[in-house]
């Protein structure tokens, strides 16, 4: 098992060469989330964009449960990556009680198995741009060494939303951001797609269109594009309605879950 | 980047606010789309913008304009079936022509002479979306010879983003009733759609895009139509599109053709 220096300097290595190529930038931001949810000890993760109303909206998170993505709509009313991007301060909090601050909030990460919630600012200069969220399953204190690592990581994850090449006048931040919350919306378009073709949830949805993305080497944003816009044809639609009972078959041939159909 | 230029967000809200106060003092009581074009000219401190709304092989449904002055340029592109709109919608991403008299010419042959004859000097062009759903396009004309960029450009995507979901939430006020009459004639601000809706950011929620994707496929039609759909049901119903698109999203709900 390697330890957390090694992971952590894997993870900066592997984003160092992602971000060379063309990326996608959900998929990139998704894989971020991925590595939090291992270096930190965390149960989730997920990162919020602004749009250009300062509305914050989910980008990228280490799973995409419904309950999930729900804590994180919450957070437009409050919740602490609304106000850990109000202040531009680390949100770091470990135990969610009665007495913690968010009253809609608080309940609801608690239903959903949640015990310490943080958050980290995603600063460009003196602008926030978003926030990187760490849900905990357990209360415990989020030690001096793990801040530093989750704040080390939001700026990983900021400059991935600044390296994002996908238009020739991305030289702007605000292109950059409307790009990147274009790209998200296409994504949730696709998984209903994907969800009402093939009949099964939106999170499976989102597997089977990433599993294809990767088998094709093609980024995430242009499948959910040519799934959108019905522009696969009828071989590539077959594979990526495949692609998901494949990955199910593989599930069931090892050790079959609990949630396994 | 600019160091004055590059506050989106905590400029964003400011942004956002200062784009629906301009719009409301033009509308008045009713949003149409030559007043959004109007406010959208001065917002962005231009002679003219216009809006297209666009089939997805790019027929224009409909135009409006701020000034009548633009109408030709903007009828010429749909008729050549070429033009900074058309490049913006098919490319989804903006299109700048800071001064026509350097190349245009050969990217759009015929386009930029007449446009140059008009007087315009500068073109932009932004592609009305949201997510995957092409709605149309969003021009904005200039005398002068000079780029959209720095905040003007941070101004014209925010507008861009306004306008679509403007255009959205008007062809949704009643079902029945079609988009293109609809803007024309003026919807009434004070029914369905105010400006003060466009804030509260119902249409920008993950299971509204979710469920617009599902209700295309049960449909069979265009997932911005499928938004429309959804929007149409929640005014009917007298609930919000954010309930609709959970129903959806859960299989309580479906649409049959």
């Amino acid at each position: 098992m390697a330890n957390r220096e090694t992971l952590l300097a894997s993870t900066f290595l592997t984003l160092a060469d992602t971000l060379v190529d063309d990326f996608d930038v959900v998929e990139v931001l998704g894989t971020l989330c991925g590595r939090c949810v291992g270096l930190l000890g965390a149960s989730a993760s997920g990162i919020l964009l602004a749009d250009a109303r300062g509305a914050l909206h989910v980008m990228a998170t280490s799973g995409e449960q419904a309950s999930l993505l729900e804590l994180f709509q919450i957070q437009n009313e409050e919740g602490p990556c609304l106000d850990s991007f109000r202040s531009g301060q680390a949100v770091v909090h470990d135990d969610l009680d009665g007495t913690s601050p968010w009253p809609r909030f608080a309940p609801a990460a608690r239903r959903a198995g949640f015990h310490g919630v943080h958050a980290f600012p995603m600063v460009v200069r003196s602008n926030v741009v978003g926030t990187l969220n760490l849900f905990m399953d357990e209360p415990r204190p989020l030690l001096a060494p793990d801040v530093d690592v989750a704040q080390a990581l939001a700026h990983a994850a900021t400059l991935t939303v600044l390296q994002n090449r996908a238009t020739e006048d991305s030289h702007r931040l605000t292109t950059q951001l409307q790009e990147a919350l274009d790209s998200r919306i296409t994504i949730e378009q696709a998984k209903g797609v994907v969800s009402e073709l093939g009949q099964v949830g939106t999170d499976e949805a989102f597997t089977w269109l990433r599993s294809f993305a990767r088998s094709k080497n093609r980024k995430l944003t242009d499948v959910a594009t040519a799934v959108v816009d019905r522009t696969l044809d009828d071989r590539e639609r077959s594979e990526l309605l495949r692609a998901g009972s494949t990955e199910e078959l593989l599930r069931a041939d090892g050790a079959p879950g609990p949630d396994a159909p | 980047m600019g160091t004055l230029g590059c506050a989106p967000v905590t400029a964003g809200r400011d942004r956002w606010t200062r784009i629906m106060t301009l719009i409301a003092a033009h509308e008045g009581a009713e949003l149409t789309g030559s007043g959004l074009c109007v406010a959208g000219a001065e917002l962005l401190a231009v002679d003219g913008v216009a809006i297209a709304l666009l089939t997805g092989d790019g027929v224009a449904v409909a135009t409006y304009r701020s000034d009548l002055a633009f109408q030709p340029i903007e009828d010429l592109q749909f008729v050549l079936g070429v033009g900074p709109s058309l490049d913006a919608f098919r490319a989804r991403r903006p299109v700048v022509e800071a001064d026509l008299s350097e190349d245009a010419s050969l990217r759009w042959p015929g386009l930029a002479h007449l446009a140059l004859d008009a007087g315009v000097r500068s073109i932009a062009a932004f592609p009305l979306r949201i997510g995957a759903a092409r709605i149309g396009a969003l021009t904005v004309y200039d005398s002068r010879p000079r780029a959209l960029e720095g905040d003007r450009l941070d101004d014209a995507l925010a507008l861009t983003a306004v306008v679509a979901r403007t255009l959205v939430a008007l062809q949704v006020a009643d079902a029945d009733d079609d988009l293109v009459p609809r803007l024309s004639r003026g919807t009434s601000v004070g029914g369905a759609v105010s400006p003060g809706e466009f804030p509260s950011g119902e249409i920008d929620h993950a299971e509204v895009h979710q469920a617009s994707g599902m209700v295309s496929v049960q449909l069979g039609i265009d997932v911005g139509d499928a938004l429309a759909r959804l929007r149409a049901r929640a005014f009917l119903d007298g609930t919000t599109v954010r309930a609709v698109a959970a129903d959806v999203v859960a299989r309580r709900l479906r649409f049959d053709p």
